[in-house]
């Protein structure tokens, strides 16, 4: 499965559009976590045990939409988007979408 | 006086973090530098494409992240700002130097992975909670 943030694969002809797909997750911390970075907030500096949750989760939701774009028998992802939001206090929503589409070798 | 005690304890630990904050500061920017002369060859676009890069081959996302504070002193530098508006001095920098990490970061996963360039390159700014923000960068790489 190639995934790209552009429209189009260079080299590649997109033959068929298999539609929308995306994937979600929705992540919290645990508490002992949460202290550990409130007590870092107050020196400021990278919160290392976010950043970690963060890249999880937002592999988590890219390879839920890679499932849906199989399912539909794409062979690529086009204009991959991420959006991140935080639901409640403690939690953060990931959200990865794009468009499945057959991508051919051009000739 | 053990009340006089706990009282002056309290802001004099949140000084003293404030202020290897700072340092900390000073030292991750000085980091940054010194890894960038490594990923000084690949080329970072916003545009979809880089003409004369674009070999045809496998596509592929990159993606660089951190998640990013403020120190205390900062945060009570912004919280001041807040009441009169105006830039958060205190804060630019901050951002500033965290999406350098985070395009930094992204640019040493292209590197791993042999590409000269990144096309469509996209930032974004999520903020964590009060007082943390993840910045985020990706894009799609060329070889």
């Amino acid at each position: 499965m190639q995934l790209v943030n552009t429209e189009t694969i260079p080299g590649w002809n997109i033959t068929e559009v298999k539609g929308l797909v995306s994937g979600n997750t929705i992540r919290a911390k645990h508490l002992g976590r949460d202290i550990g970075a409130a007590f870092k907030n107050m020196a400021g500096g990278e919160l290392k045990a976010y950043t970690e949750l963060l890249a999880e989760s937002r592999a988590e939701a890219t390879s839920r939409m890679v499932a849906e774009a199989q399912a539909l028998g794409a062979s690529a992802i086009v204009n991959v988007r991420f959006t991140t939001s935080t639901v409640a206090g403690g939690a953060a929503e990931m959200y990865a979408y794009g468009t499945a589409v057959v991508a051919v070798p051009a000739p | 006086m053990t009340g006089v005690l706990i009282q002056l304890a309290i802001p004099l630990v949140l000084i003293l973090t404030a202020a290897g904050g700072r340092v900390a500061h000073r030292r991750r920017g000085a980091h940054i530098e010194r890894r960038r002369a490594d990923v000084a060859h690949i080329t970072l676009s916003p545009r979809p494409t880089l003409p004369g890069l674009n070999e045809p081959r496998h596509g592929e996302l990159v993606v660089g992240s951190v998640v990013m504070g403020a120190d205390y002193i900062r945060q009570v530098v912004g919280a001041w700002r807040n009441v009169f508006g105006g830039e958060i001095r205190s804060f630019t920098p901050v951002l500033d130097q965290a999406r350098a990490e985070s395009s930094l970061r992204m640019l040493e996963a292209a590197h791993a992975k042999g590409a000269v360039g990144v096309v469509n390159v996209r930032f974004e700014a999520v903020r964590i909670n009060n007082n943390a923000s993840e910045l985020l960068s990706y894009g799609t790489l060329v070889y």
